[in-house]
């Protein structure tokens, strides 16, 4: 699994690639949260565009994030997410907690629509 | 003939030197072995090299430093150093110099001036003087497992090549030993390893239920097949009352011994609600906020928690975020049972929802965990929900018990020649046609020698 980071506008973006089995290489992705929200960036989308697959172990590292980032007041989105992950997420009945959108763009139009209505 | 007499005899003196030497040597290689081959641990062993090499060699200090393995990451700069009695520290990081060159050269090393040498030429500013050293590669099947070193010959006389040989072969003999003593070691670590999990696996057993109730009216089968030694699936089945059970099936995030700590958890909270009597929902609303508290935010729980009425037939459930059910209908219809809430374990206040139906004459009940519906072959596609549903459809008139074999069986026929990846378990309730019940109990007066009366079993 590798995890790739872009911010924009305040929004830090992370791809990620490869499966998400849980080990190590999961708790890297919340470790990168965590450190992102030490900076300041407490709003993030995770692009699931490259994850087919993800095990219990993989959705218990983004509960993390989701809980972390919730936590420091900010929220977790994910885009692109694959029909499998998405059919694991309406088991678990977690869908209600993570918004998933199409694209990366979609995420994060839905975080700056948020910004705008406050600021309104 | 004189001049040649005096030669042969100076040639015969310096033979018997040679011959004496050697036998000093094998016995001082002979005593060592036998005393080092004989001792069960890696220091008892160093410190015996190490002493035993600073009084034959005549040496103020000698030192092993071993290859610390535990260290994958920096292994070359954690030895362990072990010296004589003499309290003098080695000038400043010629240990890590020594050892870095050691691992760069591979060869035993012999310095009569060392003041002089370029190769070592800053280490000699501070701590003891050294003005002389041998060391040499401890090397076991061509990996370098330490450094043997010794500092400072006492008669000032330098150390000679006999002794950089001799002590090249205490290097390679010690290593063997060495090395020996660590497969023994680890071996017994990894018995007594094992030996945990078999009694974790004989814990984990117990808490699940070791032989099902008989209903009259019902049939009931479950099983668990953890992948590894222990798992995190768990099912139940407990009487409440005469004529109420409750029975679950769960699935904790993660694998092995982590898991099967949290099962034991889950277990514990479920029971200890499952016997207030509450409704399902309420059970779960409860269990999830222990669970919330006894977990980190990346564990969760799965679970599907029913209680059977079996006066009314009635089935009352609540599903925590786990694989949706099937119920077979009598008619062959299906239906997958959603009502409840998220997994466990992730938000303490959350409200489940319930629900209920009745389980006619011939309904099947199947609850699953997902190591049996995501079950790869080896084209790695999953065995899969729509498979299961039809294959219990197909069969439908077997027996609980008959089903749950089929089940099991055509999942690791699926998964032929793949080990198994993850928990697999499998509850089943039946209810049976009330045909069945009264010949049931034909059977069982036949047994006890009594006549059949066929009128009671069409009745």
């Amino acid at each position: 699994m590798k995890i790739k980071e872009k911010i924009q506008n305040n929004v830090a973006i992370l791809t990620i690639s490869g499966n998400m089995m849980g080990g190590p290489d999961t708790q890297t992705l919340h470790d990168k949260v965590k450190s992102l929200i030490a900076d300041g960036i407490h709003n993030v989308v995770i692009d699931l565009r490259k994850v087919k697959w993800l095990n219990s172990s993989g959705l218990g590292v983004l509960m993390s994030c989701w809980g972390s980032l919730k936590n420091a007041g900010g929220n977790l989105k994910l885009a692109n997410v694959a029909e499998k992950v998405h059919s694991i997420l309406m088991i678990t009945k977690l869908v209600q907690f993570f918004d998933t959108f199409d694209s990366v763009d979609r995420a994060l139009a839905s975080f700056y629509a948020k910004e705008h209505a406050s600021r309104s | 003939m004189r001049y040649q007499e005096e030669n042969e005899l100076e040639q015969l003196r310096r033979e018997n030197i040679r011959l004496r030497k050697a036998v000093e040597e094998l016995a001082f290689l002979n005593e060592l072995a036998t005393t080092i081959s004989s001792t069960q641990s890696v220091d008892k062993i160093v410190e015996i090299i190490v002493h035993k090499c600073v009084k034959n060699f005549a040496v103020e200090q000698g030192a092993v430093m071993l290859l610390d393995e535990t260290d994958a990451a920096s292994p070359f700069h954690t030895m362990v150093r072990r010296s004589d009695n003499t309290q003098k520290g080695l000038p400043y990081r010629l240990d890590t110099q020594l050892t870095g060159w050691m691992l760069k050269h591979r060869k035993s090393l012999r310095i009569n001036d060392f003041q002089n040498d370029r190769r070592f030429r800053r280490t000699g500013e501070a701590g003891w003087p050294i003005h002389s050293l041998l060391s040499v590669p401890m090397v076991q099947k061509g990996r370098m497992i330490g450094v043997l070193t010794l500092f400072n010959k006492i008669n000032r006389e330098g150390f000679s090549e006999e002794e950089q040989r001799l002590l090249s072969i205490i290097a390679s003999q010690s290593a063997q030993v060495i090395e020996n003593v660590r497969l023994h070691q680890r071996e017994q670590d990894l018995r007594l390893l094992q030996e945990e999990i078999r009694l974790a696996r004989e814990i984990q057993l117990k808490l699940l239920p070791s032989d099902l109730p008989s209903i009259p009216g019902y049939q009931i089968a479950g099983r668990n097949l953890p992948a590894n030694d222990v798992g995190g699936d768990y099912y139940d089945f407990i009487p409440i009352s005469d004529h109420c059970y409750g029975f679950c099936l769960g699935d904790v995030s993660g694998k092995g011994m982590p898991a099967a700590m949290l099962m034991a958890n889950l277990q514990a909270t479920l029971r200890g609600q499952i016997l207030t009597e509450a409704d399902p929902n309420v059970c779960i609303q409860r269990a999830n906020r222990l669970i919330y508290l006894n977990t980190d935010s990346s564990k969760f729980v799965t679970l599907f928690y029913g209680i059977l009425n079996t006066r009314t037939h009635r089935i009352q459930y609540c599903n925590a975020g786990h694989d949706n059910p099937f119920l077979f209908h009598s008619n062959g219809s299906t239906k997958r049972l959603d009502v409840g809430g998220p997994v466990m374990g992730f938000i303490p206040e959350l409200k489940y929802e319930q629900a209920h139906f009745t389980l006619n004459p011939c309904d099947l009940l199947l609850i699953y965990s997902d190591g049996i519906s995501e079950a790869f072959n080896e084209q790695e596609e999953e065995f899969g929900e729509a498979r299961l549903e039809e294959l219990v459809i197909q069969n439908r008139y077997m027996s609980a018990a008959e089903l749950m074999e089929l089940v099991f069986d055509t999942v690791s026929q699926h998964s032929k020649g793949l080990p198994q990846m993850d928990d697999m378990t499998l509850f089943i309730i039946k209810r049976e046609e009330a045909r069945k019940r009264a010949t049931v109990r034909t059977d069982r007066r036949l047994r006890a020698g009594e006549q059949p009366n066929f009128s009671i079993s069409r009745h």
